[in-house]
């Protein structure tokens, strides 16, 4: 079933959860709903099940107008991030719970129902906690039955709150694959709210990417990680350093270091760069418009190495952080305290204006080197914003 | 290896920095156990003992006497109105005030605390300024000739309200611990309303509305302020038991008034027995409810 949300918007007192939100998700895809905590991302995603009125906005299934219908008429099956199973019964009545409550005309008979809820929970393989109470199952076990019970029911479409974020790191990653093995052999339209941008990555065919309120991307995982359409994307998606300056004929100027531009940047005054730290190449012989950096510290990151360099010449503490493989790292052989040039391949430029709001970068957990530029005795410096 | 540790370890563990001399501890204990027999223990063997001072016999006879079978009677049908009035009033208005955010909350927390605040007295003077003679109302009541006042119906508005607050108070902690998760389960699974609430909501806090239903029989059947300002002390007609206590009481009749009094307090062991029960069973159920919001 496919859904569209169209000009959705809702209001919590003051706060704007959802502004004009417009969405539409094609039939049989799994898709990611991610973006930081009160990005109204959850918000979207309970009116879509209709546990929350929008203020304005239609919500269609399958092209029907499904606005004002209640959550048990719209065919959807919900996961809740606490699992909300049912304490007071086993597993198995857990999961028969949506069969039995079916008007006596649709109610299958009990055998059928205990076929179901067996073969259920085979899929789910966990047909032998059957008798057992929630309180006796492990968090990974509990998000399982939880989805066999929304299962129960053919739901046509299928919405997760953050159905990982209670687990463990490694039952987590293992459910987010289980999960993507489970809807190729289902093909049921799944949405996911998430606000794990590698379990976004891993698990969905499509990220919508979500900021206070609005929709800032949407596309394949590789789409919203390779071209970012904005700022916010860029930092959310993976770590970033920020460069301040201006794009010129070509080139983009980071006072006095030059770097090529992208054909797309145009011809902009106040620019922002954004690098990912793997998107900086290290020599070890300068080279025209090549800044030198020292290497400050070194991490030994299991598959990668993270650098932490400064640039003298600006005259800041502010280090960039820069990612290299094992081979590459094994190769330039650097360590503490050595000279090397940095090439800054693949930047994303955005107008400086965007870039104003660069102070989120903190709050959203990546690391990123910021330069605020001043213009002293007729030149542009790049010192450190603070 | 380990031995030699473990005895170097004792004296530490023996000297308890943190814990009282023992005669401390039996003394605090011994003077708290006396308090409670005097205070508690010694009344309700009195009860008894002076209920039976004229043997078994006088003790049945006390009993069923016709204005004391009158008065058993009423506490009765009082208390079977109010519980249940007020077990349906507490159960929906713990769930609006767990389930929903609305303006008024807090006013409405407070006014549900209402009846705990003020006397049970001033309880039953308001039905009497609202429905006596003198009272708003009284002049078109007597008209069409309702009778509120000094009848049943006056008995169960004043219970009614004095009992109030037990039923919600015991559910709305529980409920907001519980949250709306497994309600919005049932919703999305097809279940109705009706469904949702005898299926998930009901299993759920069955303890502790027990517990609340339990705390206010107990004191719709001993509520004496609210009770006696309405009731008008008709014998026979309009006296329930802790009121004809009163009046077996004031006419000296002292073994048949203990004899009554002995009824009201067996509910109140009764009641207490039950109670240590149900709080075993809630906590049970809390301590799970906890564990699954921790994990």
């Amino acid at each position: 079933m496919s859904i569209q949300v169209e000009n959705i918007s809702k209001k919590f007192g003051d706060f704007t959860a959802l502004n004009n939100v417009s969405l539409e998700i094609p039939e049989g895809e799994l898709v990611a709903l991610l973006g930081p905590s009160g990005c109204g991302k959850t918000s979207l995603l309970r009116i879509i099940a209709g546990l929350e009125q929008a203020d304005a906005g239609r919500i269609l299934l399958n092209g029907e107008d499904q606005t004002s219908s209640h959550v048990r008429e719209r065919e959807i099956g919900f996961v809740f991030q606490h699992y909300a199973l049912f304490r007071h019964m086993t597993v198995f009545d857990n999961v028969a719970f949506g069969l039995r409550v079916k008007k006596r005309a649709e109610r299958p008979t009990e055998k059928v129902i205990k076929e179901k809820v067996f073969d259920l929970l085979k899929l789910v393989q966990l047909d032998w906690l059957a008798d057992r109470f929630p309180d006796q199952l492990s968090g990974g076990q509990r998000q399982r039955i939880a989805l066999a019970r929304a299962l129960a029911v053919e739901p046509k479409v299928l919405l997760l709150d953050e159905p990982f974020g209670a687990l463990d790191a490694n039952v987590r990653k293992e459910l987010r694959r289980w999960l993507r093995r489970l809807h190729d052999e289902l093909h049921i339209t799944s949405i996911f709210v998430t606000h794990d941008q590698e379990e976004a990555m891993e698990v969905s065919s499509r990220i919508v990417v979500m900021n206070k309120g609005v929709i800032e991307q949407i596309g394949t995982p590789e789409q919203v990680y390779e071209h970012p359409q904005t700022p916010f994307v860029s930092r959310f998606l993976g770590d970033v350093n920020i460069f301040h300056g201006r794009v010129d004929q070509g080139w983009l100027d980071l006072d006095g270091w030059r770097v090529p531009a992208p054909a797309e940047a145009g011809q902009r005054e106040q620019v922002a760069a954004y690098v990912r730290p793997h998107d900086v190449e290290l020599t070890l012989e300068a080279e025209p418009h090549l800044p030198p950096a020292t290497v400050r510290h070194i991490h030994h990151a299991g598959s990668v190495y993270k650098l932490e360099l400064d640039v003298p010449a600006r005259g800041t503490d502010e280090t960039i952080e820069v990612e290299v493989s094992r081979r590459e790292f094994q190769a330039l052989n650097v360590s503490t305290g050595d000279t090397v040039y940095i090439r800054l391949v693949n930047p994303r430029i955005y107008p400086r204006e965007d870039a104003a709001a660069v102070t989120v970068v903190s709050e959203i957990g990546t690391k990123s080197a910021q330069f605020n530029p001043q213009i002293a005795n007729g030149e542009i410096h790049l010192a450190q914003k603070t | 290896m380990s031995t030699p540790m473990l005895t170097a370890a004792r004296p530490a563990a023996t000297a308890r920095p943190q814990q009282e001399a023992d005669w401390v501890r039996y003394a605090l204990t011994g003077a708290a156990l006396f308090v409670i027999a005097l205070f508690l223990i010694l009344p309700l063997l009195t009860v008894l003992v002076e209920g039976l001072r004229k043997g078994w016999d006088a003790y049945f006879s006390a009993l069923v006497e016709p204005n004391t079978l009158s008065a058993i009677k009423l506490t009765l049908i009082v208390a079977a109105i109010a519980v249940p009035l007020n077990t349906v009033f507490g159960v929906a208005a713990a769930w609006t005030i767990a389930r929903f955010e609305f303006t008024g909350k807090n006013i409405l927390l407070t006014l549900i605390d209402l009846p705990f605040s003020v006397s049970p007295v001033i309880a039953g003077l308001v039905y009497v300024l609202i429905f006596g003679a003198q009272g708003w109302f009284g002049p078109w009541l007597m008209e069409h000739d309702v009778k509120i006042l000094f009848a049943v119906p006056g008995l169960v508005l004043a219970t009614v309200f004095v009992t109030f607050p037990f039923v919600a108070r015991e559910l709305i902690p529980l409920m907001q611990e519980q949250g709306r998760d497994e309600e919005e389960a049932a919703l999305s699974l097809g279940a109705s309303g009706w469904q949702m609430f005898f299926k998930v909501t009901l299993p759920n806090i069955k303890w502790a509305l027990l517990y609340g239903v339990t705390l206010c029989n107990a004191r719709a059947m001993g509520e004496f302020g609210a009770v006696s300002v309405v009731s008008g002390h008709i014998r026979g007609l309009t006296n329930t038991l802790p009121l004809h206590v009163e009046i077996l009481y004031n006419e000296y009749n002292f073994a048949a008034s203990f004899a009554v009094a002995s009824l009201l307090a067996l509910l109140a062991v009764t009641t207490l027995i039950f109670k240590s029960v149900l709080e075993w069973k809630q906590q049970q159920d809390r301590r799970v409810a906890i564990e699954e919001s921790v994990q």
